[in-house]
């Protein structure tokens, strides 16, 4: 890749950012005097503009914190299609929220727990959740000695059913009004309005999970021969694991807390920054965030203007609408994956 | 320099991968690590660059166990390549040459530079494509070139070669073979494991022959493989030449076919 | 989100941002790579120039001086389709300026939300006096309490359960003003009388209502239509709280005398009497449009319920039971 389509790509990334975040703030509907509702260009009042600001901010920080941790399951497991929920976060956090709403219904003298649980938006139900689905890979790579790709995936997926098997379980347990909020949970939902403390966290991490990828950016690249030769280049590859896993588990929790468990922007992202700018990880890691803030803020614009008469789409549902076709693209442009 | 190791140990599981092997390896030489398929060739070199852990035994440089040795140091003494490259994502050859400087501070301080490097393995003219989308050969030849930027023969630095040669064509096995006499020339150590008699006879001063995870032998190369040593290796009648040891032909009108060794 | 909590945002995110930059800066120098920490340095003050840029262009105070309706009513913006039938009965003049799609009779409001949330960019824009939700068992949405907190609305929450829940509604809304008091008290009491005039048709038999046939959804104790089979003098009988998916096994335990499955399903029949009952029960059907919704139509669709159940023209085989 030359060093001036290398250029063009930064400048698409960047560029692509900043168009949708003015469009996202100044695009928008409105309700004429008679009622109805159209779409209109232009400065929006205060009221609506700061909504729309706490909008545009939750969907950078959730979708560079899933681009990232995207591209730390797909570097740690040396597999294109690793996603951010393939260690089992998505089914441990939506797990917390079942447990949690079981409890507020059915848990008798535990409802208080369920209660405890469901505050802030089910900022503990989900967190938890997720955190304990991290743990269980960490603990089970640990006690099986090792943090190979194999060894992960397997993990991931008995961590990921033996959740799902819990939340079919308490689903089945609870009334029909409770499941329902948990099948508009893994739709995904950016938050207008979301707690300062939930987004600056969400954005911490971003920015942390940034620096550090920038700081290894060689390592990663080194990473990406074979074990054996990873390890005599010098990269110290258990280290590396160690961190990759634990970066990309915390920014899959903070961003299903955030914004739920939304496909394809991290399984994705990460593909678009490597097509625009190369598989460097000096670049590879800033244009990943780029390209995550992109796609979540393109998928909420997206979601803003359309509307089905049935409400507006979920943000989850739009972005595996683009993101399934999106792929099928790229895997034929590529030839298959390298 | 000096490697040494001592009763190394390796098992998996129930299979024993080598059996209290001790071997020493002298800078300056090529060594050729002679075995037939299995006999645990990949899981010396591995177990000399330190990426294999010992059931038993110890491997040591100048002194000093390898095990406890950083990684970064240990990349800087050491070289090696694996039986088969590649790199997962579209990197460059160029770039993947470059990761040989991971280690070194400031990119420098190998053998050769980056560019110097591709130009000793002529991959010139490939320098700037995906390394995956090249042959095994050429990825091999990369391989190598890396090993040249990442270790410094003047400073004891030492290749460790799995199957340089397997999918070489006779041109590119004698660049490859006046790289390795260079950098032994400079100062450094190579050991290359290989099954090409002929070739290892051409290229190496010293051999380890290795069988059913045991050195059999080792030494300087002409004691070493002998016809008869060869035959009870690997099992077929070999018959001496001017090129050393060579495989008893199978023609039938051919005149050494009947000779005996 | 005004300017106090945006600071809040920026400033957390530039104190991890320094921490961190600080300790890579040092680990940086330590390994002597110019270049790298050259770049990432670049990066990095790129990023803060852009944050500050981003935090100084969004210090707009929150513009509290909304333009005057010339409406004077107040502004009702309902959530739930079954409080805004309730709303539209006691006071059709209401000034209804957001629905859910389900709501009925309110086609000129705009669509402003669902059951599960609510656009809160059109709610801003609507400003609203009171907001009518009927909140889910996990909580009313956390979105509607912070645009409360901002909009300053009145927010009539309530899980409608039953008639007593539509009564305490209605009277809230007179709270609100925006329904007026002899409305509400009319409707409460036709709505006893309704119930006063009831006559027991149901004479005590157990009754199952199902509400789904594919899978089995039946009606538990607790829900209003579990309201609505008592009033018919009916037993229900299943004895589980909530809205319940059942098992044929379950339902045949159950031993039911009458199963009415609502809605037109024209082989329900069939497919309930090919079920292995012990013996097998009266099955009977039952439509009316305002059966799913738990508001002020409760009394009427009572009234259907038992008229339906009198009118039976299948036998009764225990008929042995009634008084």
């Amino acid at each position: 890749m030359s060093p001036r389509r290398r250029i063009l790509g930064a400048a698409i990334l960047i560029g692509g950012v900043g168009l949708l975040l003015f469009l996202r703030l100044f695009v928008g509907r409105t309700i004429t005097p008679d009622g109805a509702v159209e779409i209109v260009f232009g400065l929006p009042d205060a009221s609506v503009l700061s909504i729309r600001i706490g909008s545009s901010i939750a969907a950078i920080a959730a979708g560079s914190a899933l681009a990232l941790s995207g591209l730390a399951f797909q570097v740690l497991l040396r597999n294109p299609l690793a996603s951010p929920w393939v260690l089992g976060v998505s089914s441990g956090a939506g797990f917390g929220l079942m447990l949690a709403a079981w409890l507020v219904v059915a848990g008798g003298g535990f409802a208080w727990l369920g209660d405890l649980l469901m505050r802030w938006s089910g900022l503990p139900a989900a967190g938890g959740g997720a955190l304990l689905a991290i743990a269980v890979v960490w603990l089970l790579g640990r006690r099986i000695g090792t943090f190979d790709p194999v060894t992960l995936v397997l993990c991931g997926v008995i961590v990921s059913a033996t959740f799902a098997a819990g939340i079919m379980l308490l689903q089945h347990l609870v009334p029909n009004g409770v499941r329902g909020d948990l099948v508009t949970w893994m739709m995904g939902r950016i938050p207008e309005v979301a707690s300062p403390w939930l987004l600056g966290s969400v954005c911490g991490l971003s920015v942390i999970g940034f620096g550090l990828g920038s700081w290894q950016a060689s390592g990663l690249d080194a990473a990406c021969l074979g074990e054996d030769e990873a390890r005599s280049v010098g990269v110290s590859l258990d280290h590396l694991r160690n961190g990759l896993l634990i970066a990309g588990g915390l920014l899959a929790a903070g961003s299903v807390v955030l914004v739920g468990p939304i496909a394809f922007v991290g399984l994705l992202s990460p593909h678009l920054a490597r097509l625009l700018v190369g598989p460097r990880h000096g670049r590879l890691v800033p244009a990943t965030v780029a390209a995550g803030a992109a796609v979540l803020l393109g998928a909420d614009l997206v979601r803003q203007l359309v509307d089905l008469g049935g409400g507006r789409l979920p943000v989850g549902v739009v972005t595996s609408l683009v993101g399934g076709p999106a792929f099928l693209w790229l895997l034929l442009r590529r030839g298959g994956v390298s | 320099m000096t490697m040494r190791l001592q009763a190394a140990t390796v098992r998996f599981g129930a299979v024993t991968a080598l059996e209290d092997a001790s071997v020493d390896i002298q800078p300056g030489v090529v060594t050729a690590v002679i075995g037939p398929n299995a006999a645990g060739k990949s899981t010396l070199l591995r177990v000399l660059a330190g990426l294999q852990r010992l059931q038993a035994g110890v491997v040591s440089i100048d002194g000093t166990d390898l095990a406890s040795m950083p990684a970064r140091t240990r990349a800087r003494r050491i070289g090696f390549l694996a039986q088969r490259g590649g790199v997962s994502g579209p990197f460059l050859t160029r770039e993947v040459v470059g990761f040989g400087g991971f280690a070194l501070a400031s990119g420098r301080g190998g053998f050769h530079g980056v560019d110097a490097a591709i130009d000793a393995v002529g991959l010139t003219a490939d320098a700037d494509r995906p390394l995956n989308q090249l042959s095994i050969g050429q990825q091999q030849r990369a391989g190598l070139a890396r090993a040249l930027v990442q270790v410094d023969p003047a400073a004891g630095g030492l290749l460790l070669l799995d199957e340089p040669f397997s999918a070489q064509d006779p041109r590119e096995i004698e660049r490859i073979a006046a790289i390795l006499e260079a950098f032994a020339a400079a100062g450094g150590g190579v050991v290359a494991a290989m099954h090409e008699v002929g070739v290892a006879w051409s290229v190496a001063d010293h051999a380890v022959l290795l069988a059913g995870g045991a050195v059999i032998d080792a030494g300087e190369i002409e004691s070493v493989l002998s016809p008869r040593a060869l035959e009870s290796l690997f099992g077929t009648r070999f018959v001496p030449s001017e090129h050393g040891p060579v495989p008893a032909s199978r023609r039938r009108n051919d005149a050494s076919a009947r000779g005996d060794g | 989100m005004d300017g106090a909590v945006l600071y809040e945002v920026v400033s957390m995110t530039l104190f991890t941002r320094t921490f961190v930059v600080g300790s890579i800066v040092r680990r940086l120098a330590r390994r002597v790579e110019p270049r790298r920490a050259d770049r990432l340095a670049r990066l990095l003050v790129f990023g803060l120039v852009g944050l500050v840029v981003l935090a100084g262009g969004c210090g707009v105070p929150a513009d509290e001086g909304a333009e005057v309706s010339p409406d004077p009513r107040s502004r009702v913006v309902s959530l739930s389709p079954a409080m805004t039938t309730t709303l539209l009965d006691l006071a059709p003049e209401a000034n209804l300026v957001g629905r859910t799609p389900w709501c009925r009779g309110a086609a000129s409001a705009p669509v402003v939300g669902t059951l599960e949330g609510v656009d809160a960019e059109l709610l801003v824009q609507i400003r609203p006096d009171v907001v009518l939700v009927q909140p889910p068992a996990s909580g009313i949405d956390p979105v509607i309490l912070a645009l409360q907190d901002r909009l300053e609305f009145r927010l009539i929450s309530r899980r409608l359960d039953g008639l007593a829940d539509v009564r305490a509604t209605a009277d809230d809304l007179v709270a609100a003003g925006v329904v007026e008091s002899k409305a509400r008290d009319a409707w409460s009491a036709s709505a006893s009388e309704v119930a006063a005039n009831a006559d027991a048709v149901g004479a005590g038999r157990r009754l199952l209502l199902l509400h789904g046939l594919d899978p089995f959804r039946a009606v538990g104790t607790g829900t209003y239509l579990d309201e609505t089979i008592e009033s018919a003098g009916a037993v229900n009988a299943l004895r589980r709280p909530g809205w319940i998916e059942i098992g044929v096994e379950a339902m045949v335990s159950l031993e039911p005398d009458v199963v009415v499955v609502i809605g037109d399903a024209p082989d329900a029949t069939a497919t309930l009497d090919a079920l292995p009952w012990r013996r097998r029960p009266v099955v009977v059907g039952f439509e009316h449009p305002d059966v799913f919704e738990p508001s002020t139509r409760i009394p009427a669709v009572n009234a259907a319920f038992r008229a339906r159940l009198q009118s039976n023209p299948a036998s009764d085989p225990v008929a042995e039971r009634d008084s």
